[in-house]
């Protein structure tokens, strides 16, 4: 929209219709008022004192975190490789699930058109978090975290290789 | 290559070198084999679980909204607002972030220290964050919507810098011509071009925001999280997925409305 005006005597050019400035200022109002309502409901709850108390917590946090203990990191090795472990498997599992599925889920090819299940499910999964399939596996040890880390793994990969031009 | 008196094509190997490529076919080959075999697998725990996950997923099949309705909705309210209140703070706190992170329109230590701060929003987990959010704020929604804003500041102005960094020329050159200010450069000739691509990354973020709601619930951050765990913890399946139901219905709802809102905006 580009109308032009004449206040007074001069032509100016304004960027959008009365309307639309009167619907785009609504709509701020709006997402303001949410704002403030959200913000009501969502401290109803809340110990202001704990929230007066934070910086002498975070203080204290941060002197015991200063100096790091460089001893410990002995013992983090073992960690660190099965959280490398775990993301190299779980990246492997989840590409050689994502292509099939991403290939029944492309529309560009006639020949490669989604079947019906193939939207909901993608959706499904994009949903659940990977703390929530977590929840759903058993717990502790490296397996555990390989399970939870495809299905995530696999809707993201799905979603990014579908979109990709073929 | 020719066969039986054919000339056929074979694809080039991706690394020319054959010895570099043997190398790093074997070194991955080793790897995979090492990973494999330090991955602690109880299989006796693991065929435990399939009996544990078919439970959970028969439970999908009569999901009880009921016993913990209360319970449920409370969740849902306060991941929803958890949700608004942090992406709305937390695009406020983006926008001059991403602006000094832009190298095309600050000066380089403002860049450095804007980089910086997006940088440590990146690096660090919702997770991580939350559970300091947590131990500082006490448990609740405040340091849940504290967690979101931190880790919405980190992606919305890394993506909004680089939304900056790549504006046409030709219109800052324009507006610059005109003799405009530093201020009026950024009105007339960035912001235009970026708010689309602001407006789009805001309501991709809110969709983020609600399902990350539901993870750091977990640490104690408040949201649907914590009715979810507790609802695991007790075996209570059914609610369990009843609360994963509304997950999904929520987020599938909020797509397809962000993305609607976004080919609306842009």
């Amino acid at each position: 929209m580009m109308p032009l005006s004449r206040p007074g005597d001069r032509r100016s050019w304004r960027h959008r219709t009365p309307r639309a400035r009167l619907l785009l200022w609504f709509g701020w109002l709006a997402l303001v008022a949410l704002t403030v309502f959200a913000w009501e409901v969502m401290n109803r709850d809340t110990i202001w004192a704990f929230v007066a108390d934070a910086p002498r917590q975070a203080a204290d946090i941060g002197a015991r975190m200063v100096p790091p203990r460089w001893s410990y990191l002995n013992e983090l090795v073992w960690p660190l490789w099965e959280t490398i472990t775990i993301a190299t498997l779980g990246t492997l599992l989840a590409v050689l699930l994502a292509v099939p599925i991403a290939f029944c889920a492309a529309r560009t090819d006639p020949e490669l058109r989604p079947d019906p299940p193939a939207g909901p499910a993608r959706h499904r999964r994009l949903a659940l978090d990977q703390f929530l399939d977590l929840g759903s596996f058993a717990r502790g040890g490296g397996r555990t975290g390989n399970t939870r880390r495809y299905p995530c793994d696999r809707a993201a990969l799905d979603r990014l290789y579908r979109q990709a031009p073929l | 290559m020719t066969a039986d008196g054919r000339r056929s094509w074979r694809r080039p190997p991706l690394i020319a070198d054959r010895r570099l490529r043997w190398l790093i076919y074997g070194g991955g080959l080793i790897y995979l084999v090492l990973a494999l075999a330090t991955l602690e697998v109880n299989w006796l725990r693991a065929w435990e679980g399939l009996g544990r996950g078919w439970a959970f997923v028969q439970s999908f099949l009569r999901p009880d909204f009921a016993s913990r309705g209360p319970d449920i909705l409370n969740g849902i309210i306060e991941s929803l607002t958890m949700t608004v209140t942090a992406t709305v703070a937390g695009m406020l706190v983006s926008v001059p972030i991403g602006i000094g992170a832009a190298r095309n329109l600050v000066a380089r230590p403002i860049y450095l220290l804007c980089r910086g701060i997006v940088a440590l929003a990146r690096a660090l987990p919702e997770v991580i964050v939350a559970i300091f959010f947590v131990a500082m704020f006490g448990f609740g929604p405040f340091a849940g919507f504290l967690t979101l804003t931190f880790n919405t500041i980190g992606f919305v102005a890394k993506l909004l810098a680089e939304a900056i960094e790549n504006v046409e020329h030709a219109q800052v050159e324009a507006i610059r011509a005109t003799g405009a200010s530093w201020a009026q450069l950024l009105n007339y000739a960035i912001q235009p071009q970026v708010m689309p691509r602001l407006i789009g990354l805001g309501l991709y973020r809110l969709d983020i925001n609600f399902r990350r709601s539901a993870v750091i619930g977990i640490v104690g951050a408040g949201g649907i999280g914590a009715t979810l765990e507790t609802a695991l913890d007790r075996y209570e399946y059914d609610t369990a997925a009843a609360i994963l139901l509304v997950i999904v219905g929520i987020v599938t709802l909020a797509e397809y409305a962000s993305s609607h809102l976004r080919r609306w905006v842009q």
